[in-house]
């Protein structure tokens, strides 16, 4: 680094002539360097040579930023190229000198060829740079560099826009667009994708907040670039990319409703004078579900599955065209479910497939078979249950449904509550209670007085059909032992079963989000209020002896 | 009667001798009939009133009788009844309006002047109660004398009661009222004929003030000299009485006392017992019988009270099963009585507790050497500072020389020591096992925490719950976790419906049994001890706890050989996750010794997981009792049974075998006797009744209600609303008459005004008219 800074000494004495000497040498320049080409670019047109100057030594950049570390002093520089590069530029492109106009000489054609060959130079350079793999120990130095780099080219796309149109003609630079998004997209890393599905990526969620969220041309842009994208380029990537692009797109569009006051944001535009296609709202939805279904065919990771199945119905449905290209998707998902025995897509999928049978009226042959089929085991120790639940009620709540059918719900559910945690429990019983009020034949379940010799359980808990279980002939003496549940309160509300049915309803919200936290927290707010008291039988030892508390274990 | 009302009434008329001829003398017989005439004007008018009565119907009313219609009660005369209001309303508006915008005035206050219904003597008799009420409520509080005022005894003009002694004594008293009285009382006597209610002179007041300031120089003078008198004669006769005196003998004593020593040891020996607490008769000694009983009832009682609690049945809990998130689980305040009337009986137990030296056998330990030296640590620093200069096998033995030293009985100081300490001791152990130490030791330790539990339950429990919270917030599960937990069960009463620190201890044993995804031996050993642990917890209070009936399938499933081969449909496990791992034993051989060491928590070997999976079982083994008594025993069972089949497939243990038959035999009995569930098999309750209650003679004005109360209640609120309503009725009566006559008054103010304006006019007019005609004739004239 020494030599490099006796160099730069040199430079800035020698001027533009040494610039031979450095590109056998190669250094950065410094920043006193660039403000001096700087100043040279802008002056007159005879120094234009010197852009490819610079621009050689801006790829200098690159194995420095590849390296694990780069100092500080050389990140300095490197922005402050990018910078003097970017800012000679958009005087160009200001002034006009990058347009090849026909009544120009064939000299200045040239010139401006040359140009324009040197100015995509460099943005395919930037974009480079923005998807170079990152060392592990993120430096948040190069992060700032690289979200620079971004406005940068961002600023350039606005440039361009703004001049490079015939005229008065509205423009909007699409390629230069087209590549900044492939760039961001492809930014991101396979490791950075959360478990929830989104990509944590800082240059995409600059993006998102800088540019994507507030400009309604930049959001149109990105959809209908991002499906010639995926057209061609995405397409040929490996599965990896492919996951790391569908992640980024997901989370662009997952925080969000896309098309948030349309009327609103049609108006705030990026640049000055965009295309007037971009208010027809319909190619926006057009180009929107195209992504989505070109996406979902991509391979997908589990978590990725499940995001989308969980924005499926408030984030995706909503902004197509046709929602019901999605029913495929979602129906093949619950099946998939099914089939694989993770009964949380299923749940996720049901979640999307109701907001279609509620709006478009879909269909769903054998329903409550494959809804009875969710009440698995597993159902309650899952973090979605209380999603199912909330479905599971409204499904339940027609007072025309079979008893029979109703009856081997209550019974699977009581069935699985005997595994369950509390949280689980919890939601049962009062669900449980509300079914047997609004279907009054199945108080059999609680209550049979027919008086039996011999009695033979005669739920068939193999069968698939829930009108075929002989469910109601049964009882569900599951409930019966959660009223002597270890926590009070489950067993208390077990007792409810054998009150009176004097209340109208339970309402399930107030049970569905329990969980071990939430018992533990509200266990220690409580505050002694008696004696706390102390077991009056004595053992002598902890572990090891007979007459130990333990005896089957020992220190 | 016959005819139009016209000739109806001129007949009743005639016959009641009021119209036609008056003076016809009827023949034959003598005329009984009155005649009307001007000295019977009265009876005239009495039967013209009844004869307008007899045909105006409508001026009196009827009320209606339902079920006799003929006899028609009258019940009041509503026009006469208004009229009469009128005019009393009348008599009241002008009054009020005759003092309208006036003051003052002349009030009559005379008594019963215009009261006709009181007799004369009445009146008098009233009367003068009241003037003697009236004196007497303005007597002055310093009037000693009360009634005699009028009737005192003179001769010639002078009193002759004793009261100038009175008055002497009560100017010592120096009242300056009663003063002034007497004064004006001699005043008054010596010019009789002035009138007591005149207001006197500013001059006759100043003569008074001198007069009486005369009078006391005057007495005290008097006084002064009697008193020199007095005194004079008693000197003269001194000499006399001291001769007197001197005759009669008299004992003489010593000038100081002459007790002896012996004497006033004894004196205050005496005082001091009389001082003394009486001594109250010693406990007679017990015998065994009486002790065993006592113990029996402590115990009978103790239990009871365990069983309430297991019960839920605590104060105030009136446990509604909605109210889930409410705080029922309320407790009392006899915290502090418990405390105390806990620590005198436990002082027993504690020298029982200091005196055992069962633990370490070493009785003659060194530390006596050095016994006034010892600290009382209240940081887990201090403790393991003190510690660290004794050998670690006598840690049980300091921690007893520190609970001796520092016992309360010993200083007032100690006791909140010793509370520090007993949290401290809790540290230590966590601190011990985590350390590694030997079973003797932490044995010795944790002996020693039921005692203090007992002792100081607010600290103590506060010191678990803390540990508790924090054990919640830790990601992992430690040795000592495990020891606290099994330490919180040996020492609280689990079998309560909700306690303070068994119930947290559970549910975060029961989060761990239901969040761990079972990856090694660790996993393995901390859920199996949880499991075995959470059985004790409720060995009495037998409840059913789900977690462990999933965390014993999870386990078993991750042990067994081939697990995939299971008839999944039976297990309550989600298939997709049965799959052979790490931790699945190709081979089984269950060790021969059912005990595990705690010291084999992290260890890997196959032989670890071999005692696990036996451990596994037994835990089974152990819950089948509990789980027996529940109607869903055949649900909970069957996973397990079909586990066990598949194992025996595998392998031949006798132990697999027991279980398995057992389990099956146990699941056919509950089949077999089980029966569909009669839950709602209430009282039934009565459809409420839309009938009413026959009542014979039933009457509409009288209330049948049963309740006495309410009965009270409804006729008091009929009678306030009839009070209510006439009230109204009285007042918008009035408002409405008081309109009536100032629109009256306005009226008549405007006619009065106007026939005036107008005489003013034509008054006017009139000059004015025979003023032009004046003018007219004059200027004819010229």
């Amino acid at each position: 680094m020494a030599i490099g800074t006796k160099t730069k000494v040199n430079g800035k004495t020698n001027g533009s002539k040494s610039s031979k000497k450095e590109l056998k040498n190669p250094t950065l320049f410094s920043i006193e360097q660039c403000a001096e080409y700087r100043q040279e670019l802008l002056q007159s047109t005879k120094n234009i040579n010197l852009i490819s100057e610079l621009l050689q030594n801006f790829k200098l950049s690159e194995p420095l930023i590849l390296r694990s570390k780069v100092s500080d002093n050389d990140l300095q520089k490197i922005s402050a190229l990018s910078v003097t590069l970017a800012q000679v530029f958009l005087d160009f492109i200001k002034t006009g000198r990058l347009k090849v106009s026909k009544s120009a000489g064939d000299k200045q054609a040239m010139v401006a060829k040359w140009l324009k060959s040197k100015y995509s130079e460099m943005k395919t350079f930037m974009i480079h740079i923005l998807s170079l793999p990152e060392a592990l120990d993120l430096n948040e130095d190069v992060k700032s560099f690289k979200i620079g780099v971004l406005e940068i080219l961002m600023k350039l796309l606005k440039a361009e826009s703004d001049n490079m149109g015939s005229g008065e003609e509205p423009y909007f630079s699409t390629k230069t667009y087209g590549e900044i998004i492939y760039g961001v997209l492809l930014s991101g890393d396979i490791s950075q994708i959360l478990s929830d599905g989104t990509i944590d990526n800082y240059l995409l969620l600059e993006f998102m907040d800088s540019y994507f969220n507030r400009y309604w041309d930049l959001k149109y842009y990105f959809m209908s670039e991002l499906k010639k994208q995926l057209e061609a380029d995405i397409m040929q990537l490996d599965n990896d990319s492919k996951k790391v692009v569908f992640s980024s797109f997901a989370t662009l569009v997952k925080m969000k409703n896309v098309i948030n006051d349309f009327e609103k944001t049609v108006k705030k535009t990026y640049t000055k004078n965009p295309p007037k296609v971009i208010s027809q709202q319909t190619v926006f939805k057009q180009n929107f579900e195209k992504n989505w279904i070109t996406l979902l065919n991509f391979p997908l990771e589990l978590s990725q599955y499940k995001l989308v199945l969980l924005m499926a119905d408030k984030r995706m449905i909503p902004f197509f065209n046709n929602p019901t290209k999605l029913m495929d998707f979602l129906t093949n998902s619950y099946d998939t479910g099914f089939s694989s025995s993770d009964i949380t897509i299923s749940i996720l999928a049901l979640n999307g497939l109701f907001g279609l049978m509620r709006r478009f009226n879909l269909e769903y042959p054998d329903f409550f078979k494959k809804l009875y089929a969710i009440l698995t085991p597993e159902l309650l120790h899952l973090t979605v249950k209380s999603r199912f639940f909330r479905l599971l009620d409204v499904f339940m709540g027609s007072t025309h449904l079979s008893s029979s059918i109703v009856a081997s719900f209550i019974k699977r559910l009581a069935r699985i509550a005997l595994t369950a945690p509390p949280s689980g429990v919890v939601i049962v019983i009062p669900f449980i209670y509300n079914l047997l009020k609004r279907h009054p034949t199945c108080m059999l379940l609680l209550h049979n007085t027919t008086e039996f010799e011999s009695f033979e359980d005669p739920f068939d808990e193999e069968e698939e059909d829930p009108s075929n279980t002989n469910a109601l002939k049964s009882s569900i003496w599951e409930l019966q032992t959660m009223m002597n549940h270890y926590h009070p309160n489950v067993a208390s509300l077990a007792k409810i079963l054998q009150q009176h049915f004097n209340k109208y309803s339970y309402n399930m919200e107030d049970f569905l989000d329990w969980n071990y936290n939430k018992f533990i927290t509200t266990e220690f707010e409580k505050k002694a209020k008696g004696e706390v008291a102390v077991d009056y039988e004595k053992w002598d030892t902890v572990l090891g002896f007979e007459s130990s508390y333990l005896p089957g274990f020992e220190f | 009667m016959a005819g139009s009302q016209l000739k109806k009434l001129k007949e009743s008329l005639r016959e009641a001798g009021l119209t036609g001829q008056t003076n016809v003398k009827k023949k034959g017989k003598r005329s009984t009939q009155k005649t009307p005439n001007e000295t019977r004007r009265d009876d005239r008018k009495k039967v013209v009133q009844g004869i307008r009565e007899q045909f105006n119907t409508f001026d009196t009313k009827f009320n209606k009788n339902k079920r006799d219609t003929a006899t028609k009660t009258a019940v009041g005369r509503p026009s006469a009844a208004k009229s009469e209001a009128e005019k009393e309303r009348k008599r009241a508006y002008d009054a009020l309006k005759s003092r309208k915008n006036k003051t003052g005035g002349v009030y009559d206050r005379r008594f019963g002047e215009n009261d006709s219904n009181m007799t004369a003597e009445e009146k008098m008799l009233e009367r003068f109660t009241r003037e003697r009420l009236a004196q007497a409520s303005k007597r002055s509080m310093y009037n000693l004398e009360d009634d005699d005022d009028d009737m005192q005894l003179t001769h010639s003009g002078k009193s002759l009661s004793f009261g100038d002694l009175d008055n002497e004594e009560e100017e010592d008293d120096g009242g300056f009222l009663t003063k002034k009285r007497d004064f004006e009382e001699g005043d008054s006597e010596s010019e009789a004929e002035v009138q007591p209610g005149r207001k006197k002179t500013k001059a006759e007041v100043m003569k008074e003030v001198i007069a009486k300031s005369k009078f006391y120089k005057h007495e005290r003078q008097l006084e002064k000299q009697r008193l020199e008198e007095d005194i004079g004669e008693l000197d003269d006769n001194f000499d006399d009485v001291m001769s007197e005196l001197r005759g009669v003998p008299q004992e003489k004593g010593p000038l100081f006392s002459t007790k002896s020593e012996d004497n006033i040891k004894y004196d205050t020996a005496v005082r001091s017992l009389t001082l003394e607490r009486r001594a109250v008769p010693a406990d007679r000694v017990k015998t065994q019988e009486e002790l065993e009983s006592e113990h029996k009832a402590k115990m009978e009682k103790l239990e009871a009270d365990r069983k309430r609690r297991m019960e839920g049945m605590v104060e105030n809990a009136d446990t509604r099963a909605d109210d889930l998130e409410d705080d029922f689980f309320q407790g009392t305040d006899e915290e502090d009585e418990e405390d105390e009337i806990r620590l005198a009986e436990d002082d027993e137990e504690e020298e029982e507790l200091f005196d055992s030296t069962k633990i370490t056998g070493t009785n003659n330990i060194k530390i006596g050497g050095k016994p006034e030296s010892i600290s009382c640590p209240n940081s887990l620093e201090d403790m393991l500072n003190l510690l660290k200069d004794y050998e670690i096998l006598e840690y049980p033995n300091v921690i007893k020389k520190v609970l001796k030293t520092y016992d309360p009985k010993f200083g007032e100081q100690n006791k909140p020591k010793i509370r520090e300490f007993s949290k401290v001791l809790v540290d230590l152990i966590v601190y011990l096992t985590d350390e590694g130490a030997n079973s003797e030791v932490l044995e010795g330790i944790i002996s020693k925490i039921k005692p203090l539990v007992e002792r100081y339950p607010e600290e103590m429990y506060e010191k678990f719950r803390s540990y508790l919270l924090s054990a919640s917030t830790r990601p992992d599960i430690r040795k000592s976790d495990l020891i606290v937990f099994t330490l919180v069960g040996m020492t609280y009463s689990t079998s309560d419906q909700y306690h303070l620190v068994a119930t947290p201890a559970t549910l975060l044993m029961c989060e761990f049994l239901e969040t761990t995804e079972i990856e090694n031996n660790r996993d393995l050993f901390v859920g199996v001890y949880f499991a075995t642990l959470l059985v004790r917890y409720q060995r009495i209070s037998q409840r059913y706890i789900p977690e462990v009936v999933s965390f014993l399938e999870k386990a078993l499933l991750k042990l067994v050989p081939e697990p995939e081969k299971i008839e999944s449909q039976l297990l309550s496990s989600t298939h997709s996750k049965i799959i052979s791992t790490s931790l699945t034993l190709e081979e089984i051989a269950l060790p021969e010794s059912d005990k595990l060491s705690l010291s084999l928590l992290d260890s890997r070997s196959k032989s670890v997981t071999q005692a696990l999976l036996s451990k596994a079982l037994s835990t089974i083994d152990l819950l089948i009792p509990l789980w027996q008594q529940f109607t869903s025993f055949t649900e909970i069972v069957t996973p397990f049974i079909a586990i066990l089949d598949h194992l025996l497939t595998k392998v031949e243990s006798t132990k697999i075998n027991t279980l398995h038959s057992k389990l099956v035999k146990l699941r056919d009995v509950s089949l077999a006797e089980r029966r569909p569930l009669k839950l709602q098999a209430h009282r039934s309750i009565a459809i409420a009744s839309t009938l009413p209650k026959y009542e014979e003679n039933f009457n509409p004005d009288k209330s049948y209600d049963p309740n006495r109360e309410r009965l009270e209640v409804s006729k008091l609120k009929a009678q306030l609303k009839k009070e209510q309503k006439a009230a109204l009725r009285e007042i918008r009566k009035d408002s409405r008459f008081i309109g009536k006559q100032q629109l009256d008054d306005k009226r008549k103010e405007m006619d009065e005004y106007h026939a005036k304006m107008s005489k003013i006019v034509n008054s006017i007019s009139t000059v004015e008219g025979a003023e032009k005609n004046q003018y007219a004739k004059e200027k004819r004239r010229r």
